[in-house]
Formats: C-alpha cells, sequence, structure tokens
C-alpha cells in the first residue's frame, strides 16, 4: 500500500504544483497530500475509497516530511481512536489498535492499513477544503483560505475544540 | 578403468545354490570355467550376475521365481568386485514373500560404516551400466541371435553404449530443453522466433524512435514558443511602463506603484515560502494537533503503553513446561497463550511506539504561528491587490488620456498570456510523467514523451528478446545439427572399425564358408563371398559371429569388464569350439565361462594347458547338498550328462 492522492485534486490544486512566475508553490505532491490529510484528522472521518486515484503517487514520504513520520502515525491513532469510541482507559482495545496501525518495518512507520487509512482521511480532508474554497489561484490565497477552515473567522483559536476529549 | 568380477555367494537361491562361495581371487584369474550341470542354476545366477552389475529394478515373478522352497521366506545373492583400486561388495536381498529384491553396496573403505543402502557404484560405471548394456558382457546364445536379427538393434545400440554416443543424444536432448526454456523465457515480451518477425520488431522499434524524435523536436519548438512568449509579455509589460512614464504626470505614480507592488510581491513570496515550510510540522498548525498529540501522550503515559510484555515473552512462555505463576503449561495452556500472544506488540512494534510517545510528548499545550503568518499574508495580498487596483486604475486613466497605443500593449500583452497559458498546457501534456495527469490529459504513447519512451524501451526489449532468441534457436540448430553429424560419424567410424576387425576374426573362425558382415547397421548384415547377401546361417555360426563382433567391441573400449558367458560353445561344432576357444581368452582381461561338462570338448581343452586358468565345479552329490571344487582334475573328469545322472556324477566322485 502506497500514498494515493484524492481524485480531482491535483486539477483543483494546480495553480499551486507549477508557477511560471516565480510566486511560491507547493514543492511536492506530498505537500498537497499533507495539507487534505491534517483536514481530514480535523473532520475526523474517513473519505471513500472510491473518490481516491487508482494509482500511487508515491511510496514513502518524501524528504520534507520524514521527521514527522512519529507525529504523523501518532495523529492516526489519535483519530482511530476518537473515530472508534474507545474509551480512554481501555488499553487493551488501545494497544490493539496500534498493533493494526503500526508496522515497524515500514518507513513511514505505518501498516498498509495504516496508509490506506491515511489516504482516506486525505479524501475526506480534501472534501472539506473543496466545500469551503475555489481553487486557489496561489499558494498564499491557499494558506490563509487554508487557515480560515481551521479557524474561522468569528471562532477564537483558543475556543478550538480538539477532536478527542 | 578396470572392472573385475572377485567372488559370489548364494543363499537360499533355486538350484540348491544355498551357502555356495565361489572365490576367483583377489586378483582374480583372468580365466574361470564354471562348469555347472543343467538345472544347477546357470540362467539363475546369470540373471543375478546382470542385476548385481546394473542394479535394475527385478520385477516380483522374476525374484519370486528364484525362491528354492515354499517354506524359504528370503534368498541372498553377494557379488564382490573390484573397479580400478576400490572393492564394491553388492547384495541383492530377496524378499520371496513380497516379492521385492533390494540392494546393498559396501566398500572397502567404508566397511567400519557397513551397507550403504541402494546400488552405488562410480557414477560414470552406473550410468554405463545399463540392465541393457550388461546383457552385452553377461550372456548366452541368445544374445548372438538378437546380435543378427535385423528385427533388433542391439548391434548399433551395444556399439551406442559403450561408446557412450548415447551422451550425444543426451545433449541434444538438452539443448532441446534448453529451448523450450528460452523460448518460455522470452514468451513474455515476444513470441517472435523467426527472421521475418525480427525484421517486423526493427521496424515497429525504429517507427517508435523516430516518433520519439518527433515528439522531442514538438517540446523544443513549443518551449522556445513559449520562451519567446513570456518575452513578449516582458517586453509588453515593460512598453506598458515606459508609456506609463512617458508621461511627467503618470511617471512618479507609475515609478511609485511599480516599486510597491515588487517589494509586496517578494514579501508574499517569502512570507508563504516559509509558512509553508512552518507547516510540514502538524503541531504547527493549530494549537488543537498540539492539544491532540499532548492527550496522546498522557493517555499512554497513563496507560503505561506500550505494555513491556511482548509477543516474543508468551511465543517462549509458552514453549516452557511452567508458567510464571508455577501452573504446569499443557496443550491447551499452550495453545491458548500462543492464541493470545497475538494481542500483544512484538519488541519491534514497541520500539515504534515509544518513538511515537517520545515524539508526541514533546508537545504540551501551547500557541501556533499560523495564525500571524495566515494575518500577515492576508495583509500583503490586500495591500497587493490595492496595488494593482491603483497600477489598472492609472493604466485606464492614460488610455483616457488618449493612449491608443497603450490600449493595444494591454490587449497583445493579455492575447500573448493566453497563448502562453495554452502553450504550457501543451507542454504539459507533451512531457507529464505523472500516470494520473497523463489519463486526464488523454495522451498516450504517441503524445507523450515518457510514455514514448516507456513504449519504446519496451520495443527495445523485445527485440533484444527476440534477436536473442533468434540467434539462440539459430545456435541450437547448428549445434544439434553438429552433434548429429558427429554421432552419425562417430557412429559410422566406429562400426567400420568394428566390421573390419570382425571379419578379420571370421576369417579365422569360420574359414570356411568366408562369411562376413557387410554392413553393421542396426544389426549385423551379412554376406558370404560365394552366396552375396548371406541371411542363414547355422547358430554355431551365428555365435561365432556375435563372439567375433563382441570382442571386436569390448576390445577398443574405454571400460575394460569381465566377460560372462554362458555356454559358450554349446552349439558349435567341435572344430570351431576350439578355435573360439583360442581367439577369446586373448581378447579380455577376464573372462568366466559357464559350461556343461559336454562343452569341455573342444572349448575348455584348449585351456588346459594355459596358466592362470581357475576351473570351479558346482554340482549337487547324493545328498542333494551342493559342492563345490576348484580342482582341474576333478573338472576334467566331471562327467555330467545333460540329463544330469545322478549316477553318472557320483561315479565321478
Amino acid at each position: 500500500m502506497s500514498f494515493q492522492l484524492p481524485k480531482e485534486s491535483r486539477e483543483y490544486f494546480k495553480y499551486l504544483l507549477k508557477r511560471s512566475d516565480g510566486g511560491a508553490c507547493f514543492s511536492t505532491l506530498f505537500d498537497l497530500y499533507y495539507f487534505c490529510l491534517m483536514l481530514g484528522f480535523l473532520r475526523n472521518t474517513l473519505g471513500k475509497e472510491v473518490d481516491l486515484e487508482s494509482d500511487k503517487f508515491v511510496e514513502k514520504y518524501t524528504s520534507d516530511y520524514q521527521n514527522q513520520a512519529d507525529i504523523i502515525a501518532g495523529l492516526l491513532i489519535s483519530a482511530e481512536l476518537s473515530r472508534k469510541g474507545i474509551e480512554k482507559d481501555d488499553r487493551s482495545s488501545i494497544e490493539r489498535e496500534m498493533l493494526r496501525l503500526l508496522d515497524h518495518q515500514s518507513p513511514s512507520r505505518l501498516s498498509e492499513e495504516g496508509i490506506k487509512l491515511l489516504n482516506l482521511y486525505a479524501v475526506e480532508g480534501f472534501r472539506a477544503i473543496r466545500e469551503e474554497v475555489a481553487p486557489p489561484q496561489s499558494l498564499e490565497e491557499f494558506l490563509v483560505l487554508y487557515y480560515r477552515i481551521w479557524s474561522p473567522p468569528g471562532e477564537s483559536t483558543d475556543a478550538k475544540q480538539p477532536l478527542e476529549t | 578403468m578396470d572392472v573385475k568380477l572377485i567372488s559370489w555367494r548364494y543363499k537360499d537361491i533355486r538350484g540348491g545354490l544355498s551357502g555356495v562361495d565361489v572365490d576367483l581371487g583377489n586378483p582374480p584369474s583372468r580365466w574361470t570355467l564354471i562348469q555347472m550341470p543343467n538345472g544347477m542354476g546357470k540362467t539363475t545366477t546369470m540373471h543375478l550376475f546382470r542385476a548385481a552389475f546394473s542394479g535394475e529394478h527385478l520385477e516380483p515373478d522374476i525374484v519370486k521365481g528364484f525362491r528354492p522352497s515354499d517354506s524359504t521366506k528370503a534368498g541372498e545373492f553377494e557379488l564382490v568386485m573390484t573397479v580400478g583400486d576400490q572393492t564394491y561388495r553388492i547384495t541383492l536381498l530377496l524378499n520371496y514373500e513380497s516379492g521385492h529384491c533390494t540392494y546393498h553396496t559396501a566398500r572397502a573403505d567404508t566397511q567400519a560404516g557397513g551397507k550403504q543402502k541402494g546400488h552405488v557404484l562410480p557414477k560414470e560405471l552406473k550410468s554405463l551400466l545399463t540392465a541393457d548394456f550388461c546383457r552385452l558382457f553377461i550372456f548366452d546364445g541368445d544374445l548372438a541371435r538378437k546380435i543378427r536379427d535385423l528385427k533388433y538393434q542391439k548391434a548399433s545400440d551395444a556399439i551406442s553404449a559403450l561408446y557412450r554416443l548415447d551422451k550425444l543424444g543426451e545433449l541434444r536432448a538438452q539443448i532441446d530443453r534448453l529451448i523450450i526454456e528460452e523460448q518460455e523465457r522470452s514468451s513474455g515480451t515476444t513470441k517472435t522466433q523467426t527472421s521475418q518477425g525480427l525484421k517486423a520488431l526493427k521496424t515497429r522499434m525504429e517507427t517508435v524512435k523516430s516518433r520519439l524524435a518527433g515528439l522531442k523536436r514538438q517540446e523544443r519548438t513549443w518551449a522556445q514558443t513559449l520562451s519567446e512568449g513570456r518575452a513578449k509579455v516582458q517586453e509588453l509589460e515593460a512598453s506598458i511602463r515606459n508609456h506609463m512614464q512617458q508621461d511627467n504626470d503618470f511617471r512618479s505614480r507609475a515609478i511609485s506603484l511599480e516599486m510597491g507592488r515588487s517589494a509586496i510581491d517578494k514579501e508574499i513570496v517569502d512570507i508563504a515560502k516559509s509558512t509553508l515550510a512552518e507547516l510540514r510540522n502538524p503541531a504547527a498548525i493549530h494549537p488543537c494537533i498540539i492539544h491532540e498529540l499532548s492527550e496522546l501522550g498522557h493517555k499512554m503515559q497513563r496507560l503505561k503503553l506500550p505494555k513491556t510484555m511482548s509477543i516474543e515473552f508468551f511465543h517462549e512462555l509458552a514453549d516452557q513446561p511452567k508458567c510464571v505463576c508455577g501452573r504446569e503449561i499443557g496443550p491447551n495452556e499452550k495453545s491458548t497463550i500462543v492464541s493470545c500472544a497475538k494481542d500483544y506488540l512484538s519488541e519491534d512494534q514497541i520500539g515504534v511506539v515509544n518513538a511515537i510517545k517520545s515524539a508526541v510528548r514533546q508537545y504540551e499545550e501551547g500557541t501556533t504561528t499560523f495564525a500571524a503568518r495566515a494575518t500577515e499574508l492576508g495583509e500583503r495580498m490586500a495591500q497587493r491587490q490595492k496595488l494593482n487596483g491603483d497600477w489598472d486604475r492609472l493604466q485606464a486613466e492614460r488610455v483616457a488620456a488618449g493612449d491608443p497605443e497603450l490600449e493595444q500593449f494591454k490587449l497583445d500583452k493579455a492575447q500573448q498570456e493566453e497563448e502562453n497559458e495554452q502553450l504550457e498546457a501543451h507542454l504539459d501534456a507533451l512531457t507529464c510523467t505523472d500516470a494520473i495527469l497523463q489519463e486526464s490529459h488523454g495522451v498516450d504513447e504517441k503524445s507523450n514523451i515518457p510514455l514514448c519512451k516507456a513504449d519504446l524501451r519496451l520495443r527495445e526489449k523485445a527485440l533484444a528478446e527476440a534477436t536473442g532468441t533468434v540467434a539462440f534457436l539459430r545456435k541450437s540448430t547448428v549445434t544439434k545439427e553438429l552433434i548429429e553429424e558427429i554421432e552419425h560419424r562417430a557412429l559410422e567410424l566406429i562400426k567400420e572399425r568394428l566390421q573390419q576387425a570382425t571379419n578379420d576374426k571370421l576369417k579365422v573362425v569360420i574359414p570356411t564358408e568366408a562369411i562376413k558382415i557387410a554392413r553393421i547397421g542396426g544389426a549385423l548384415e551379412l554376406e558370404s563371398d560365394v552366396l552375396g547377401s548371406k541371411q542363414q546361417v547355422s547358430e554355431g555360426q551365428s555365435l561365432a559371429i556375435a563372439y567375433a563382433f563382441l570382442t571386436s567391441l569390448f576390445e577398443q573400449a574405454p571400460y575394460r569388464l569381465p566377460f560372462i558367458v554362458d555356454s559358450p560353445a554349446g552349439s558349435l561344432d567341435i572344430q570351431v569350439r576350439r578355435e573360439v576357444a583360442e581367439l577369446i581368452p586373448a581378447l579380455f582381461e577376464q573372462m568366466i565361462m559357464f559350461v556343461i561338462s559336454s562343452e569341455r570338448e573342444g572349448f575348455a581343452e584348449p585351456f588346459y594347458g594355459k596358466k592362470g586358468v581357475r576351473y570351479c565345479t558346482i554340482w549337487r552329490d547324493n545328498t542333494q547338498t551342493t559342492q563345490t571344487s576348484q580342482d582341474l582334475t576333478f573338472f576334467k573328469q566331471f562327467h555330467s550328462e545333460d540329463n544330469g545322472s545322478k549316477s553318472a556324477q557320483v561315479g565321478v566322485l
């Protein structure tokens, strides 16, 4: 199992993937994937497998994200515990989830199933972005809009509730 | 390599052959005459010799045929031979009830280890000593008839087997197998195995090569056009700026706006880039992510996760006789422990969880910079938008003041930008490597350079495979033809030599009729100077011809084998017997001849004056006990009629 992008995300983000005017843009497709994924975690909902591209776009974390492997794995565990409603003191179930999601031999730390879930969270994240904003014309525009999805105007950062309490 | 027969021993074998040992000495006598009356088991002995040399599978009926009586359950035949310096003891264990024969081999140098199951001889010798081949040097009068019989290929087969020409046949078969393997290997990319197919593959590859060159030319042209288009846009922008600055009223405002826009663009790029770099750490996106990670860290800490006991601990425990609590671990407990062990992390996984735990625990409640960055970016973008608006308004004012040229520049620039955008899309379709993008552009190997390159690689591989296969087939065919030619010529050459050598001997053995071999085909085809084609010969002549042929065959053989023959002179005239007896012995390093008393005359007599002859008589006495004697006088005097008259034998004794 390798990383797969949400369908139509390339077209949606095309101005962020290639820019000839010297402006800032995504370095790799993984940037695109990552921003979708993080929002997927926030929504704590899995997208549909049918909404994934049929082919992988990369097999492992690109260099920009290699140091984040543990954090992303932790966020996946946290999201799955929350999504499945596993009680915070249910030690056996928590460990079982870790067993299911982790693979020590994988460079991403994640099992095949873990990566599959990551892809599905990214699908949901892309759906959320598309729902909120029109295809961005520049990275700067996207970053501002992305921030607004996380922190809608009128809602203070401090008031933002975490996924799991 | 010399192969010598040293001794043999019978136990509980038909014909009263039990507890009988025949020792030919070591080294053995060059010639041994074994005198056994009819019914004593000569045919059985020949059969057992062939089995002991070849290790052939004996059918149950044959094994049971060796049974001396219904009450005997098992028998044994042991043969000792030397191969070079090594001594081999081959034992046949005959189970008369099941009909199975099992072989055991003992070597002198492995006696300490005892017998080895199976028929174990040096590989080269083993491959030579097939059941059919053994019939060439352990034979009776029947072979002579078959060597002459055109229905059989005995003569030709004997040559092939002895001179290992069959190995060339095996080599051809091996090449056939390699051809099949090569064809199967290459069938993944091409089924082309002919020159015409190869030509078609080359043409297809050249077509793709030419297409790729065309696509690359197209890329260069479009890239050049795009580059020119971008330059044109820049020129138009410069022209617009110049126009704006030509008028003193507009100049200072234009320059100020231009500088402001440039500065703000740079700031936006810098902020966007640094924000992107920061946001690649999830914790920088939003405090709730920090909260999430912190919570996970605390949860793991509180629950003491990961558990220190690993799956390996339980697997090891399941193998212990007792649990750590002291209770016995039986099969049920073991099964339960192993089954539940899968709920635990492995030591490696524990390492990963600990790494995650360590990573997430570094995040405590805190704030991120994203909010500030987003605000900063938003402000800069608003400033840029304002500056752009001012710039547009300034241009509009200039046009309104009567500058159609500026209006044209603006139109030209917009048109050029649109053209550039289209070219970028074309170039992207032409050069994109991403499968999904390729699909969305609707391109294939005819319109996309990476796909065309992949297609060319496939074609090149197919051509290389096909070239290899065709070349392989061509070389294989030539090699096979050469081997076949070598096999044919070698056989013909050997046959010529054998024919000449055999005919030389026949002149001596059958001088009266001048019979000679006209041709060695599958069998020996004869001719007579008098009668032309000669197919009808007496049994005695047949035997003489067979001897002449076999002796010629073996005298130049790469292996020197013992020559064991049953009734070597049975049907020959006494004079012919004498000639055969004179002729044969000199040809073999070891010869063992089974005779009955009536064959002594003419055949045995010429041996009496020779040195190095062993004489052995095996017979049953009045009490039906089998006796052996190696005394020459006894051999000469032993008088046994073919009907085996006991009184006659006893009378001699």
